[in-house]
Parts: structure tokens; sequence; C-alpha cells
């Protein structure tokens, strides 16, 4: 006969509750251990990856709530290969493998908060620390955990698909240009956006880009809706020096001109400005001149077609000069202008960093490699209004934004 | 006929070393990514992999500890823990591990994946016998006079106790 092995009750009532209270926790822990991780980030005052939160404005007018849906509060590299954008209306978006030739994934979510969580599970290298629990070498018991969750019912992050695909181009009519269109392939494209670098313009675009006070580059995005029908038209580029609404208003030969040489506005701050403006095309006004400007083009890289800016290429100089000149009062007279700043979080401030996330602020669906930014400052203008100035967008006071958030 | 374990002793040392195993899970899931913030991947990894490792190792002592002064043979004790340990952490994580493979998009591989969860349970064995192994020493004070000795007794059992046959 073999010895028995008495084992005393207080072990085995030890191992039990050990066992139901672990078990327990790794059911409803992670969003301990998440809120544990924001926490020492905060404290640290540097949450990397995990931005921090919006600023959510009361957004009353025209230009607010165009600002809000529009413009980039940060955005920074999540993970490998992956892009975290905030909104000013606190939402969020995950852009995922948006590289040329590859089709990106774009995860959107309502609240900030939830990119955050995802992000952490999905893409932080920090979430791999669990799969040590079972040893030195690295087992896949992270990702078993989680699916093991699933099983269970316990996890509904994992469930998160795709809102949307992206597909990224380049000299998209004009040489030079490149773009990115949302839409898995298959499915209507929902947006598109092209970015020109000013070399690739004709000297009738280059004025337009100039009475908006552009610098070196600009770009145009088009938002469609289900029926490829056009919503809304937005130009976008990096700020030049010495520019004001008032450049629109009254602009004369000379001075769009001059702005070419003029420095690109923040440079030297390591800060990057972004002007805006966008067009109601749900307005027939906007929406014929944009019917003369753009037509639906093939885009072979990326088996789709797409609004695209055909003017430029289809038609005699002065016609062009026309309908741009039409163009620019379309905007002076209807457009939501709006000029963020942006500070560099991570990259070292050159010239080379600033263009890059110019680049990234302009195409949002784009590259995924652009460095991290963080809005500084905002200012919105509806002006449809007459005489109406770019007035802050960034005076929230702490009171109004509870209203709305529990609104 | 000879059983390949005690199993008595080999229930119990599943129950520790399961127990071990879910506990340093749930601590890894809810400090580990703080932790790794804090102190980073590698040193944030390594900590919780030590724990994991010393928890078998503990869990094998606790679970060797009186069987050795009951002239228990060498040999069934660390089968006995052994096998223990294998299905304590196995069970558990291979379960989870074999999960994951399945599952995920793995930087490491299937192949490897699978390396690596084979390598984890051999650590984690070699551990564990180490802990028996050391739990093979007798304490160094006379017994009556050990605080660690009457811990002991409380916790584990007397071991002068004479093992029932």
């Amino acid at each position: 006969m073999t010895p028995t092995y008495p084992a005393p009750r207080l072990v085995l009532f030890v191992c039990v509750a050990l066992i139901t209270i672990a078990g327990l926790s790794l059911a409803t822990g992670r969003d301990l251990g998440h809120q544990m991780t924001l926490d020492v980030c905060s404290t640290s005052g540097h949450c990397g990856n995990f931005p921090d939160s919006p600023p959510v404005c009361a957004y009353f007018g025209r230009d607010r709530v165009v600002a809000q849906e529009s413009f980039i509060f940060a955005q920074q590299r999540a993970g490998a290969g992956t892009r975290l954008i905030q909104f000013g209306d606190d939402s969020a978006e995950l852009i995922v493998g948006a590289e040329k030739g590859q089709k990106g994934a774009v995860y959107s979510f309502a609240h900030w908060q939830d990119a955050q969580r995802w992000v952490m599970d999905e893409y932080s290298d920090l979430g791999d620390v669990i799969s040590a629990a079972a040893g030195p070498t690295g087992s896949p018991v992270r990702e078993g955990y989680r699916e093991a969750l699933q099983l269970l019912g316990l996890d509904h992050e994992i469930d998160i698909e795709a809102s949307t695909g992206v597909r990224i181009f380049d000299d998209a009519l004009l040489p030079g240009a490149t773009g990115a269109l949302r839409g898995a392939e298959g499915e209507a494209v929902s947006e598109v956006t092209v970015v020109v670098p000013f070399d690739a313009a004709s000297d009738q675009l280059l004025e337009l880009t100039h009475s908006m006070g552009f610098w070196d580059v600009f770009s145009y995005t088009i938002e469609l809706d289900s029926d490829l029908q056009p919503v809304s038209l937005t130009f976008s580029g990096p700020a030049a020096d010495g520019w004001s609404l008032q450049s629109l208003r009254a602009p004369s030969e000379a001075e769009f001109r001059k702005a070419e040489d003029r420095p690109l506005l923040g440079a030297a701050q390591s800060e990057i400005y972004i002007r805006s403006f966008t067009l109601d095309l749900q307005r027939e006004a906007n929406a014929a001149l944009y019917r003369d400007m753009f037509s639906m083009e093939p885009i072979r890289q990326v088996s789709a077609a797409a609004p695209l800016l055909s003017a430029d290429e289809r038609l005699a100089p002065a016609e062009r000069r026309r309908l741009y000149e039409q163009m620019r009062e379309r905007i002076r007279d209807d457009a939501v202008a709006l000029e963020v700043v942006h500070g560099l979080t991570t990259a070292d401030g050159n010239e080379d960093a600033i263009q890059q996330a110019a680049h990234g602020l302009m195409l949002r669906s784009g590259p995924v490699a652009v460095p991290a930014t963080r809005l500084v400052d905002a200012r919105t203008a509806d002006l449809s209004v007459a005489g109406s100035q770019l007035d802050p967008l960034m005076t929230c006071e702490p009171d109004s934004a509870a209203k709305v958030s529990g609104s | 006929m000879k059983s390949f374990v005690l199993v008595s002793a080999f229930r119990v040392g599943v129950l520790l070393q399961l127990t071990v195993s879910v506990v340093v899970l749930a601590v890894a899931v809810i400090v580990g990514p703080a932790l790794a913030w804090r102190a980073g991947m590698d040193a944030g990894s390594l900590l919780i992999a030590t724990v994991g490792v010393i928890g078998h190792a503990a869990a094998g002592f606790i679970n060797a500890a009186s069987l050795w002064p009951r002239q228990v043979s060498p040999a069934l004790i660390m089968r006995t823990v052994g096998l223990a340990v294998v299905l304590g952490h196995g069970l558990f994580f291979g379960a989870l591990g074999f999960i994951g493979i399945g599952t995920a998009s793995l930087p490491a591989g299937v192949g490897g994946s699978i390396v690596a969860v084979i390598l984890d349970s051999a650590i984690v064995l070699v551990a564990a016998i180490a802990g028996a192994l050391i739990a093979a020493a007798p304490p160094r004070r006379r017994r009556s006079e050990s605080r660690r000795y009457a811990l002991w007794v409380r916790v584990i059992g007397p071991r002068n106790e004479t093992p029932s046959l």
C-alpha cells in the first residue's frame, strides 16, 4: 500500500478561496487593469499612446458643428501599423494598416475612452506581459485568455469590427498627388481625400490655394453619402504666414503672388497650423460648381472610382480660372473656416516632422506613420455670416462640458 | 503493485499548482499592464514570470515537504510533484496557450508558440522539482524552537508523523 497524504484543511480551503477570487478577477478584472494602467500613466504625467480627454465643448452655430465633427484633436501611433485619431466631438478612429498597396481598416468609436481601451487590448504591447504569467518564453496566453473570455460571453470588445476600409493611392490625375479613399472593397466609397503638392497644381489652382492661405501643399476631401452623392467639400492645407480672412474677402493679384514667398506659419515654434474650408454640397450653388470642377474617375490602383479634381487636368486655363474664381467666391461667402494649431508631442520639431504631421492632419485616412500631434488651439468662422472672424473654439467652460456630456 | 504517484499528495499538488497558475494570471491581468508601463515591458514580463516560477516552486515545496520525513521514495515524490505541476500548470496555461495559438496571428508563428508552451511547462516543472528537493532539507533549528516549524505544523502538519500504510 502507498502512504496517504493527509492534506490540512487549511491548505485546501486557502487554495479553493484563492482560485475562486482569482477566477472572478480574471472574468471581470480587465477593467480594473485598464484603469490601473491609466492611473499609473496619469500619475507619471505621460500617457503616451493613451491620450487625454479632448475638450468637449458646447457646439452652437454651423461653424462649431462642422468643426466638432472634423477637427482632429490628437493623432498618435497607437501600436504597430496603427494610427489613433481623436476628434473634437469626443469620438475617435483607429486606422489600421493604411499604407500604399495595403487594404487598411477604420475602427470607429463614439467615445475616445472606448478606443483607448480597445487599443490597449488589441495593439498595445503592454498586454503581452499577461503571457509572462505562464513562463518567460512568451506562450500565447494573452490571446488564449481573451478568446476564452469571448467563448464564455464575458468579452464584447473583441467583437468590434472595422467600420470601413481604407485604400491609399497616388498620382490621382495630378502627378505627385497622393490620396486615400474610405470604403472597403465592394462597398461604396464614402470619402476621398487627395493631397496635392503645389508643384503639381496649375497656376490657376495655385491662385485659389493662395487665397485660402495654404503653404506648399493642400488637400481636398469629398464626403459622399450612400448614394455616392457629395455631401461636403473641404480644402485643407498648412497655413502660410501673413494670411487673414481679409485676404480671401478682398484679394488682389499681387497678394496671391506674394503668398508663395510667405513662410510656413508656426514652424519656428514647432507647431503645425492647418487651415480648412468646408462647403456644404447640399446647397445647390455649391453643388453646381462642384459638378463642374470634379468628376467621378477610375482609380486603378485601388480598383475603385471616386470624385477627383478633374478641372485642373481637363479644362483650358481660362475656363479653370473662371471656375476657381467662382470657387473662391463660394468659399468666401458660404464656407466654414477652421484653423487648428497642433504641437508635436513626440518627434523633434524639424521641418520634415512638421510636414509629415501636416500631411497626416490633412489625410486622416492616410499612412499611419505620422508624428504624434496634439491640438493647441482652434478657431472657427462661419463665412456665410457677414464680417465673421475666426473665433476661438477652445474656450469651453467645465460646466458647459459637463452639460453636454450629460445631455 | 506500486503506484506511479502518491495519489492523495498528487491531488493536493494539482490543486496547489492550479492555484498558483490562476492567481499569477489574475495578478498579471490586473497589475501587469500598469507594471509594464512603470517598469518597462521586459522588466514587467520578467517580474511576472519570476513570480510565477517561484510560485510553482513554492507549491512543489509545500507539496513535497511532508512526504520526505515519511520515508517516501524520492522517485515517487518527484513523480508526484512533477505530474502535479504538469497538470496544474499545463491544464490551465497549456489550454489557454493552445486556444491562443488557434485564434491569433502570432509573431512567433504557430510552431514557435507551441515550442514556447512546451518550454514554459518544462521551466515550471524544473522549478517545482527544485522546490521539492529543497523541501528535503530539514529545518536547522530544533523544531520545538522554530517559529517557522510552528507555522509549518499549522499549515502542513507535523513532520514526524508516521505515514499510514
